[in-house]
């Protein structure tokens, strides 16, 4: 576990004085639990994690980005990012938030990582810019590369939040003008957590980042280094729309009549068939609707190049009759393996029991 | 003596941005530079794609005014195709554009602003009863008991007793500038809380219309976003397909309750902390030039009449004149690159029309890690925009002055309310101060509009009239070999507007000239500062070097957005071997 | 077009309304109640992700209906928790900013662990209780 120095009060005892109860640590990780799908009993043991955590210091590094994974995170609904950073972790460095500014807020970052030594967890958006030395970012007059290097070498483990810092996103899209590069290219030898998404969902950024502090490890990652439990299955594996797919009903237009019935958006352009996220499962902004469900196809973004796959409008020409069986499709055909096939999907994450050796994390 | 003081990095805004000013020996600025230390070279990206979808990649220049770069891209594409769209489109991105304003100027005031004038610390001290007292005497706002307050006391010190002060570790407390009591402080400690959950439901207007935010979804010929009449059609859910009336009465929900937040909090609040403030009332002015592009077109069509906001140009501080302004006149509008990163194939000297735009890197700034920089040369990855060869600001203060000087019945009422209230007059808006009241008048300006646009809306679908996607153009076999136009809006931060060149079907050049270029560019050719440079050069003494408070607060009235700023990088010269490092 | 070929059974031109999920989901909570009763332990099954129309969900809670035990939890906002009329199941909604659902699950076992009174709360409710005891003591004791 780790401890800030001067032993801070755990989490638990500082709600404790707030009048808070163990049952909203409960609540939160019955949640947390339900979306990352993990094993029974493991909501209380995430509670009790984060009852007796302190609040984990977390430097967060903004390079060549958007502040869009920024705003996303403060549309959190669970939790929210003012209990986030005032109840569950120390948001020690973040340029768009923190008070300080030039001198002060560097000053910041560095007592952060003395204080810290070997214990705090940095999160980066944006790419980082590799070519001519660096020089098409700056921050204080360091590099955003040498600013990275020296962030992470004292880190526990590194989050890439965003498609542009798991990937390299929209910096890196072709011709790459700047040399732009994916955090995992540049820090090899610490424990890498990519949550990509142009932006990512808030939730799977705050979840993360939860475990992280309730568990002190890595939850389970795919070959990209996503965490299984918010990128294990396709959006079109969820899609509501999937029964339409199924039967052939498809949207030709933006606005004719298929589109006003909701019918399916493949041949609009639609990624889902090939992007894991969970978009069509958490939604966005308190799940009031995500992409699709507003009209407009997936546009993959939390996918590696997805800027450079041959267009947003272009129907994609795999034949997706083939890509096994699926969850909605399944139902509609009358077998009841719904609730079990989603259970069964998601069975590899009692693997997260296993003593995990965050090192671990696939390579790409 | 005069001493270089840096701010590097700016914090609490969007983007990277430095600031380096040379003060006297009484610590007065006599000159101010600023920088933009990022690029990504999106215009290069956009170089030979899809029209269509330029603005995925274009709104992605900033994820904080989300929207913008989607619309002012998705309107310079339709421009260059003589493109209508049907009105329904316009009046969605009118609800869209306008909640985007609501949305940033409260989440400036509070979160990114309100550091500079709110001392946290000082709140500790606040007695909740006469908190409670002070927060009933400026507003109904009904979270106002004692007990609130004393609640937020309560998390704040247990925040500041654990030991880890977290994102307000290292802020300037106590400095002598802050001048609020400490009950002040705390309802606005309090308000900054109330404004992040709140602003979570304004966010949900976007994901209604665009699937999600941050980064919703935009289409070239309308909007993507089918309306059904069928009232079971949709409702949310996981059964929804389609945008209906009982959707629409969600959005209408949503224009409530932020509109509500406007009237109670946010109103009341600029008024109450600016007069404690109104010394700055009195600096940070900077150029007196004023432009507007125009915006919002109030009944869906594309009459220019019909905009809420309308364009033009205000010269040295004269309201009683206008000049028009024209985006595609070469003559009018045109970047300089004499103090920026770039080289033009015609020499530094010249100034380009963004039609003709062109940008190749070239640094010849200081090799990083670096202390300093040499202004003489280059000094910033921002161009220097000019209009008639001047510089301007754009942006709240702009708009405000704009729709004063054109006689806007409300916004007149609405600023000489305002004024009378601070017992100012209006020559106090030149300032620091007046730019941020300016943006909480505009925000109470456009968002009463949104309920009209929403009533027109619905009319529209009860009437049978569900359109909202042109689909004629769509099929780039039915566009022109070329063509070439401009789109143009009002972003929170300012007039934006996106140039682009179409050639077989193909993006030949784009180029977008933002807010926060006009305001935070460098010096041009003649050595004419931009805003920023400008406004810190009018009467700032810093009490304290090492604190540089004041420096924040003039910055931060603009509301930076820096990755806006500096997005640009040359179709043509993409030669990166001609990089010079200095 | 031949996929349509493949239901028959629905017409194309309606949007679907009750999928079959909520029959699957039914299916699902037998067997694991049946695990239950051999002695597992077993994890919920979470509602919130899954691809369930309004109508699924209704058609759900309503055959699951209503047993003997209601509970309101205010705990980091709302909670509703019930036991259907299927012992050992029980239904968990969580209420997130502004009443909306922020989770739905149905749990298995005895009840769930929400409704229990944790440790740590137990041994601060046991100070506070001290102490308010003492202060009222001492109160009474100024009074006369
Ligand atoms: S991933 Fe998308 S939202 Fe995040 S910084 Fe990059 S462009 Fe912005
Ligand atoms: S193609 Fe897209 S819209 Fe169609 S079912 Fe798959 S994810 Fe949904």
């Amino acid at each position: 576990m780790p401890q800030a120095p001067k032993l801070a009060p755990t989490l638990g005892e500082l709600l404790q004085e707030r009048g808070v109860s163990r049952r909203a640590f409960l609540k939160y990780a019955s949640y947390l639990s339900a979306v990352m799908a993990l094993p029974a009993g493991s909501a209380s043991a995430l509670a009790e994690g984060l009852a007796n955590a302190r609040r984990q210091s977390v430097i967060w590094l903004s390079f060549q980005e958007c502040t869009g994974c920024t705003e996303s995170l403060t549309r959190s609904f669970s939790p929210t990012l003012e209990s986030l950073i005032f109840d569950l972790i120390s948001l020690d460095y973040h340029h768009t938030l923190q008070a300080a500014s030039g001198e002060a807020a560097e000053k910041a970052r560095e007592a952060a990582m003395a204080e810290n030594k070997g214990k705090y967890v940095v999160v980066v958006d944006g790419a980082v810019p590799t070519k001519d030395g660096g020089l098409y970012s700056t921050i204080a007059g360091v590099s955003n590369l040498d600013m990275l290097k020296a962030t992470a070498k004292d880190a526990m483990a590194v989050i890439a939040v965003g498609t542009c810092a798991a990937f390299g996103g929209i910096p890196k899209a072709r011709p790459n003008p700047t040399g732009a590069a994916a955090i995992d290219e540049i820090i090899t030898d610490k424990p890498i957590i990519n949550i990509p998404g142009c932006p990512p969902i808030p939730e799977a950024m705050a979840g993360v980042v939860s475990y992280l502090v309730s568990f002190v490890k890595l939850p389970e990652l795919d070959h990209l280094r996503r965490p299984k439990a918010f990128f294990g299955e396709t959006i079109h594996d969820r899609c509501y729309r999937r029964p339409f797919y199924e039967r052939g009903l498809f949207a030709e237009g933006f606005d004719d009549a298929g589109a006003r019935q909701g019918w399916c958006l493949y041949k609009v352009g639609c990624k889902g068939p090939v992007t894991y996220n969970a978009c069509a499962t958490l939604k966005w902004n308190g799940g009031v609707s995500f992409p699709i469900q507003s009209g407009h196809g997936c546009l993959g973004c939390s996918e590696p190049d997805f800027w450079d796959q041959g267009g947003f409008y272009r129907p994609l020409s795999t034949n997706l009759r083939d890509m096994g069986p699926a969850l909605a499709g399944a139902a509609l055909a009358g077998a009841a393996l719904g609730a079990g096939a989603a259970w069964a999907s998601r069975r590899h994450q009692e693997s997260y029991q296993r003593e995990q050796n965050p090192n671990e994390g696939d390579k790409k | 003596m005069t001493q270089r003081v840096v701010v590097d990095p700016i914090t609490r805004i969007e983007g990277h941005l430095r600031i380096e000013a040379e003060t006297d020996a009484s610590g007065a600025i006599k000159a101010a530079y600023s920088s933009g230390t990022m690029v990504r070279g999106i215009e290069i990206i956009l170089r030979g794609r899809d029209p269509r979808e330029a603005w995925g990649f274009a709104q992605r220049i900033c994820g904080v005014c989300t929207l913008v770069h989607g619309i002012a891209s998705v309107r310079a594409v339709e421009n260059a195709l003589a493109y209508e769209i049907p009105a329904n489109a316009n009046l969605i991105r009118n609800l869209m554009i306008a909640a985007q304003y609501v949305h940033d100027h409260v989440m400036h005031f509070y979160h990114l602003h309100a550091l500079d004038w709110v001392d946290i610390v000082s709140a500790l001290k606040a007695d909740p009863a006469a908190t409670s007292s002070l927060a009933q005497s400026i507003s109904g706002y009904a979270k106002s008991s004692p007990g609130y307050f004393a609640d937020v006391q309560k998390r704040l010190k247990g925040f500041v007793d654990g030991g880890q002060l977290g994102i307000f570790a290292g802020g300037y407390w106590g400095h002598p500038a802050y001048k609020l009591p400490p009950e002040a402080n705390l309802m606005a400690v309090a308000h900054y809380l109330e404004a992040l959950a709140w602003q979570r439901d304004v966010a949900r207007l976007h994901a209604i219309f665009g699937g999600k935010n941050p980064h919703p979804n935009f289409l070239v010929g309308g909007a993507p976003t089918p309306l059904s009449t069928d009232p079971n059609a949709s409702g949310g859910g996981a059964a929804a397909t389609t945008l209906n009336i009982v959707a629409l009465s969600e959005v209408r929900d949503i224009i409530g309750r932020m509109t509500a937040f406007v009237d109670q909090v946010y109103v009341p609040d600029t008024l109450a902390i600016a007069s404690f403030y109104k010394d700055w009332f009195a600096r940070g002015e900077g150029l007196g030039n004023f432009m507007t592009f125009g915006d919002f077109p109030s009944d869906g069509s594309a009459n220019p009449a019909k905009r809420l906001l309308p364009a033009g140009v205000i010269l040295n501080r004269d309201l009683s004149h206008i000049e028009p302004v024209d985006l595609n006149d070469p003559a009018q509008v045109q970047e300089f690159v004499s103090h920026s990163w770039y080289d033009y194939s015609g020499g530094k000297a010249k100034g380009l029309h963004p039609y003709d735009g062109e940008t190749t890197f070239a640094y010849d700034g200081p090799k990083p890690p670096y202390e300093q920089l040499d202004v003489d040369k280059g000094y910033s990855w921002l161009k220097s925009p000019r209009w008639r060869g001047k510089a301007m600001e754009v942006g709240p203060l702009a708009r405000v002055l704009m729709l004063y000087a054109s006689g806007h019945k409300e916004t007149k009422e609405l600023a000489d309310y305002a004024l009378k209230k601070l017992d100012a007059p209006i020559t106090a808006m030149f300032s620091t101060l007046g730019r941020t009241a300016a943006r909480t008048l505009e925000t109470k300006i456009i968002g009463d509009q949104m309920k009209g646009w929403l009533d027109t809306l619905v009319a529209n679908i009860k009437a049978g009239n569900v359109a909202v996607h042109n689909a004629a153009k769509w099929e780039p076999s039915t566009w022109p070999k070329e063509a070439k136009g401009v789109g143009f809006m009002e972003a929170p931060r300012g007039g934006l507007a996106h140039w682009i060149v179409i050639r077989d079907g193909k993006i030949a050049n784009y180029q977008a000239v933002v807010p926060s270029t006009w305001n935070a560019g460098p010096r041009d050719m003649q050595g004419q500062p931009g805003a920023y440079e400008a406004a810190l050069a009018d009467r700032h003494v810093l009490a304290n070097p090492k604190q540089p408070i004041e420096i924040q607060r003039t910055i931060h009235s603009f509301d930076p957005c820096i990755a806006c700023a500096v997005h640009v990088a040359d179709p043509d010269g993409n030669e990166l071997s001609s990089i010079r490092i200095v | 077009m031949t996929t349509q070929a493949l239901h028959p059974s629905v017409s194309p031109q309606e949007p679907p309304r009750l999928t079959g999920m909520s029959e699957a989901v039914l299916a699902e909570v037998a067997a694991r109640l049946a695990e239950v009763v051999a002695g597992a332990s077993v994890p919920p099954i979470d509602l919130t992700a899954m691809p369930l129309t309004s109508e699924d969900r209704a058609d759900l809670e309503q055959r699951l209906g209503r047993g003997e035990v209601f509970a309101t939890v205010e705990s980091a906002g709302r909670s509703q928790i019930w036991e259907t009329q299927f012992s050992g199941v029980w239904f968990v909604r969580h209420f997130g900013e502004n009443d909306r659902i922020a989770s739905e699950c149905i749990e298995f076992g005895a009840a769930p662990e929400i409704l229990f009174s944790h440790r740590a709360d137990m041994s601060a409710a046991a100070r506070r209780l001290a102490a308010a005891l003492q202060s009222a003591d001492a109160r009474e004791k100024t009074d006369h």
